[in-house]
């Protein structure tokens, strides 16, 4: 049986290329790694810090931190992944440096035992990665997505608190207006509001997106509402395979994924949200990120439904991505008969002067093409993700958001001022039920049994009751 | 069986809030209906606050009302003070709230069961429920009588091995001079429910006529009293004041110097009470940097016989409760008619029941009010009816009546009662309404008198008052949709806040024509404010209850589940949620267990997926 109890180093190499990630869990963690990584990182949140590492006196290199502080982290204990560009003799100079300072080799799969011991995964699961993260080596995306998990809820946590308090307030003097108490003034709970709403405009302002804080490759899939987007990612992932829908919760806003080819590895995004006009804030949020993941992207697949027959909105999406990266794909092209089809990709050439190749998520028609396809424009495009701290500013203690998890800060803000505008109104309680949707939009689903919560406070805070 | 004295369909035992309003339900739906209480005269007694009403317990006496319960029209025949709390805030929190005359509501209560066809009144006190292979059978007396019947509804109230305290005195009792019911308990748990103890308490009452009052702080209630049954207009009654005076530091003083002997500190009590409710030496306690709490001085009846001192629950020694008394201001030379006292009671805990109320291991036995650990007049009669209606619809081989979370508070009360069990007593609350925007007290009429009369409790006269109200409210909705004013309809403009149009919709000519009730106008005026809210509330309760639709199969076998832990599988074993949103609520199971239930639901609906796909069944189509 391993010890649990100290801290482990393990170091392992992707399968091509010179990037090395070195990964170490337990309880020196954090001061290890600030003793030999700039700048120092505080135990305040799960972060990517780009910096400098010390490997000895006289040579530093540029690499990423990704810090996991416990439980909120794979293992459940604290851990770190320093990913960097570095051959054999530095990486073995740098453990060597970690040996010296009392951390120990970590036995295989010891990470994923860990994270079993801790009660952070089961068996079944534990299998999984070792099957599928281990043996790929895509960690930096797996450090990615699980940097996710739970990061909106961290990062938010004094927000919901903020949000929690006011609400606790509110709905005490719904349900308890008849005690000889004045729990919160209308003013006073819109000036909390107030601050609120600037920390969450900040949070989203600070954060980066996520697709930014990977370094493979990106290949977005872009299109029009139900272009099939969703369908094509899941089956070039093989969705049903793979560790990212295994932990439901844990990357249910994550629409990406690591796609793994005969000859190279890349990010699939989904690019959701392109639409031609916009009318709500939320449709111009989604819109952005959909913009930040396509200039992310080396690749777009441009998905047009080739069953239906008007084309308008398509062309619309369509100028919204560079033409260079454009991989023109036909999506539900088995609800057509073979002449249809014929026909109807001639006119989509037509129409935008490339060709379509035909595909279906329905009967995995062109799906091992576009692969191949896909698989041959990385390659083309060469190691280009080699400088992984070049955004080393944006990085710089950063919070990393999904499309999703931005859109969700957005709708909060929303929520907010709409909570205002009420209170504003005198409707305390339409006022109280925004804030249970700001409230829900930042909060993880297992944690929002708010009714509860909001009595449980009122009674530990307030004498109540005649 | 011996000694069967009659034979009924249905046998309602306890005459309280929840009991009357059951025995009434079932015998005007059909079902020959006994009521045993121990006494005629203590039908539908006040046994604390004498008052029905307030907020979210006033959208349920609204509810009750329009199911064609009594309490509606009780309390508007024998209220004193009526007020509609919450008035500067929105509709939805606002609720009804009426004193009343204690002695002339019981009275109203007993007088309106006594005149209701199919019932028939006992007084005695069970000692037994007699079952035969999971079915209820009959009830058996102290005095040796049995009454058969296939359906039993239990309002046992605090009766059940109830134990009173008044400082160091503890003495067997249901109510202040009243028995408690010692021996059903026992029979009970023969039957296999599970039971447990639970706590209240009651404020000491005052001679009215010894007391100073006029020097005190006045609460009137409203110039217009609001009716609470849809069948009143308006209220004619007089109205009576109430008083409100505050403790002080040698009030708290005194507390603090006599805890040793407050059975709530000293150990003598252990059960729980409720927080919402707290007693005069817990507010003293806990919240020791308040230098005064408030206390309401209410009349109990018409001619201020005796007053109820709402703030000062207790269950201090006699001589501590006089020195209160004393140096209250007001009550300074008050005689004390009745102490006050803590009493705990015998519950079964709810989760043992189904959504009809009726218990899930014995078929024809219903329970309702604060046997199921509520607390409460309007939460007991809400669960009255229903357990009354459900008995009655049982003999007739009907489907229960279930009212929805979105449908009903009484829907939201029973359904938190069965699915998340109780750890005080369950008082309702606007904020454990996910729906609370449609759950009104304006518009109970029109959310329950359809289900009302569908099962038999609403009788003509309501019914053809309820479709003339629907129509009306259509016409003016329809009117104010189809008239435009500066390029927007009026209903539109309605829906905007704070737009005067609300005030000034009377003095529409077209609208006044209509002549319509002020009543209609309001409803109308409600229903535009909120509708383009409902459509956000629905959303967000979707996606609140992402986790609640969970279900877990009711035939899962914890210990068959790898990787669970030993805890975990015991305490799921023993509480056997219904959703894994319940699963997290259970104390001692961590997040961890629940990813591993997840998974392996999730292993056996593919399995369950594969072999149906196997065997051809289910073709998948797009």
């Amino acid at each position: 049986m391993y010890d649990v109890n100290d801290t482990i180093v393990a170091v392992s190499s992707a399968s091509s290329g010179p990037r090395v990630i070195v990964r170490m869990a337990g309880p020196d963690t954090l001061d290890v790694c600030n003793r030999i990584f700039n700048p120092p990182v505080a135990a305040k949140a799960n972060r990517i810090v780009a910096g400098s590492l010390s490997i000895d006196a006289e040579l530093d290199v540029d690499a990423k931190l990704y810090v996991f502080l416990e439980p909120r982290s794979y293992t459940g204990d604290t851990l770190a992944e320093i990913h960097l560009y570095a051959p054999p003799t530095v990486t073995e100079a740098l453990v060597g440096r970690l040996l010296a300072r009392g951390v120990r080799t970590a036995g295989p799969g010891e990470f994923t035992a860990r994270a079993y011991l801790n009660g952070k995964i089961d068996l079944a699961q534990a299998e999984a990665v070792n099957e599928i993260v281990v043996s790929s080596n895509g960690y930096q995306l797996a450090a990615a997505e699980r940097l996710l998990s739970g990061q909106l809820g961290h990062a938010t946590e004094e927000i919901q608190g903020a949000i929690m308090d006011c609400l606790t307030l509110i709905e005490a003097g719904l349900d308890f207006s008849g005690e000889d108490i004045e729990f919160i003034t209308r003013g006073q709970a819109v000036e909390r509001l107030t601050s609120v709403r600037e920390q969450l405009r900040q949070l989203l302002a600070g954060s980066i997106s996520y697709e930014s804080a990977i370094d493979l490759p990106a290949v977005g899939i872009a299109g029009a509402p139900n272009a099939g987007k969703s369908s094509l990612l899941n089956k070039l992932l093989g969705r049903e395979r793979s560790i990212v829908s295994e932990r439901g919760k844990t990357t249910r806003d994550v629409l990406s994924g690591l796609l793994t080819m005969v000859h190279s590895r890349c990010v699939l995004f989904d690019c959701a949200g392109l639409v031609s006009s916009t009318h709500t804030i939320l449709d111009e949020l989604a819109q952005q990120a959909a913009m930040e993941a396509l200039h992310h992207s080396s690749v777009v697949v441009f998905c047009v439904d080739v069953a239906k027959t008007d084309f308008a909105e398509d062309v619309s999406v369509r100028q919204l991505i560079e033409p260079q990266i454009l991989l023109p794909v036909a999506t539900k092209s088995d609800l057509l008969t073979e002449e249809e089809l014929t026909h109807r990709r001639a006119r989509l050439s037509e129409l935008f002067g490339t060709d379509f190749v035909a595909a279906s998520a329905q009967d995995d028609r062109g799906v091992d093409r576009l692969r191949e396809i896909i698989d041959s424009k990385v390659v083309e495009l060469g190691v280009h993700s080699g400088t992984g701290c070049s955004r080393s500013e944006a990085l710089q203690d950063s919070i990393a958001l999904t499309a999703r998890h931005r859109q969700a800060v957005t709708e909060a803000i929303e929520s907010v001022n709409e909570s205002v505008d009420e209170l504003k109104a005198g409707n305390d309680e339409i006022a109280a039920m925004m804030l249970r949707a700001a409230y829900q939009a930042v909060t993880d689903i297992e944690q929002q049994h708010v009714d509860e919560q909001v009595l449980d406070r009122i009674f530990s805070s307030f004498c109540i009751g005649k | 069986m011996q000694n069967t004295n009659d034979t009924f369909d249905c046998v309602v035992i306890g005459g309280g809030h929840a009991g009357a309003e059951a025995a009434h339900a079932a015998a005007r739906i059909g079902a020959k209906t006994c009521l045993i209480t121990v006494s005629k005269d203590t039908i539908g007694k006040m046994s604390c606050n004498p008052a029905i009403g307030g907020l979210a317990k006033g959208q349920i006496a609204r509810e009750v009302d329009a199911l064609g319960g009594l309490m509606g029209l009780a309390i508007d025949a024998t209220g004193i003070q009526f007020r509609l709390l919450n008035r500067s805030k929105g509709p939805a929190v606002q609720a009804p709230r009426a004193q009343a005359d204690k002695y002339k509501y019981k009275d109203h209560i007993r007088g309106q069961l006594e005149q209701t066809a199919n019932l028939t009144i006992v007084e005695a006190m069970v000692s037994q429920i007699i079952t035969d292979g999971g079915s209820v059978q009959a009830a058996v007396c102290t005095d040796g009588k049995t009454y058969r019947a296939a359906t039993v509804v239990l309002t046992t109230g605090t009766f059940l091995r109830g134990l009173m305290h008044i400082g160091t005195e503890q003495f067997s009792g249901g109510r202040l001079d009243e028995p408690a019911a010692s021996e059903l308990s026992a029979s009970l748990e023969n039957i296999g429910l599970r039971l447990d103890r639970l706590k209240t308490g009651t404020p000491p009452r005052l001679d009215a006529t010894t007391m100073d009052l006029d020097r005190l702080e006045i609460q009137r209630g409203d110039e217009r009293p609001e009716p609470f049954s849809f069948m009143n207009d308006k209220i004619d009654r007089p109205q009576i004041p109430c008083w409100i005076t505050y403790t002080n530091e040698k009030i708290h003083e005194i507390i603090r110097g006599n805890l040793h002997r407050a059975p709530l500190y000293s150990g003598q009590i252990c059960s729980t009470g409720p927080r919402y409710c707290p007693s005069i030496e817990t507010k003293i306690v806990r919240f020791a940097d308040k230098s005064r709490h408030q206390v309401f001085l209410e009349p109990e009846d018409e001619v201020k016989s005796t007053i109820y001192c709402n703030g000062i629950s207790t269950s201090l020694p006699k001589d501590v409760q006089e020195q209160i008394v004393k140096s209250l201001p007001g009550t300074e030379n008050a005689r004390i008619i009745h102490y006050g006292y803590a009493i705990e009671y015998d519950y079964c805990p709810p989760t043992q029941l189904k959504p009809s109320l009726e218990t899930k291991g014995i078929s024809g036995l219903f329970l309702a009010g604060q046997i199921n650990g509520t607390s409460g007049y309007e939460e007991a009669a809400g669960q009255g009816i229903i357990a009354g209606i459900n008995a009655a619809r049982k003999l007739q081989n009907k489907d229960p009546i279930v009212l929805g979370r979105d449908q009903a508070y009484i829907g939201v009360l029973i359904d938190d009662l069965l699915t998340r069990g109780i750890d005080e007593p369950y008082r309702m609350f606007t904020s454990r309404a996910e729906y609370r925007l449609s759950l009104r007290a304006d518009n109970a009429d029109r959310r329950l008198t359809q289900t009302g009369r569908a099962v038999g409790l609403v009788p003509a006269e309501r019914w053809t008052r309820y479709t003339r109200k629907l129509k009306a409210i259509d016409r003016l909705g329809r009117y104010l949709r189809g008239h435009t004013s500066e390029g927007k309809s009026l209903w539109d403009q309605l829906r905007q806040p704070k737009n005067p149009l609300a005030r000034t919709l009377s003095e529409n000519p077209d609208i006044r024509r209509m002549g319509l009730s002020e009543d209609i106008l309001r409803a109308v005026v409600i229903d535009a404010k909120y509708e383009g809210y409902l459509a956000k509330q629905d959303r967000l309760v979707a996606n609140f209850r992402t986790l609640e639709n969970k279900k877990i199969p009711g035939d899962l076998d914890y210990h068959s589940i790898e990787h669970l832990r030993v805890e975990a599988k015991e305490k799921l074993s023993a509480f056997r949620p219904t959703t894994l949103a319940q699963a997290c609520r259970i104390s001692g199971v961590t997040p961890a267990d629940i990813t591993v239930i997840q998974v392996h639901l999730r292993r056996r609906l593919s399995a369950e997926q594969t072999n149906k796909a196997n065997s051809g069944v289910d073709k998948t189509t797009r």
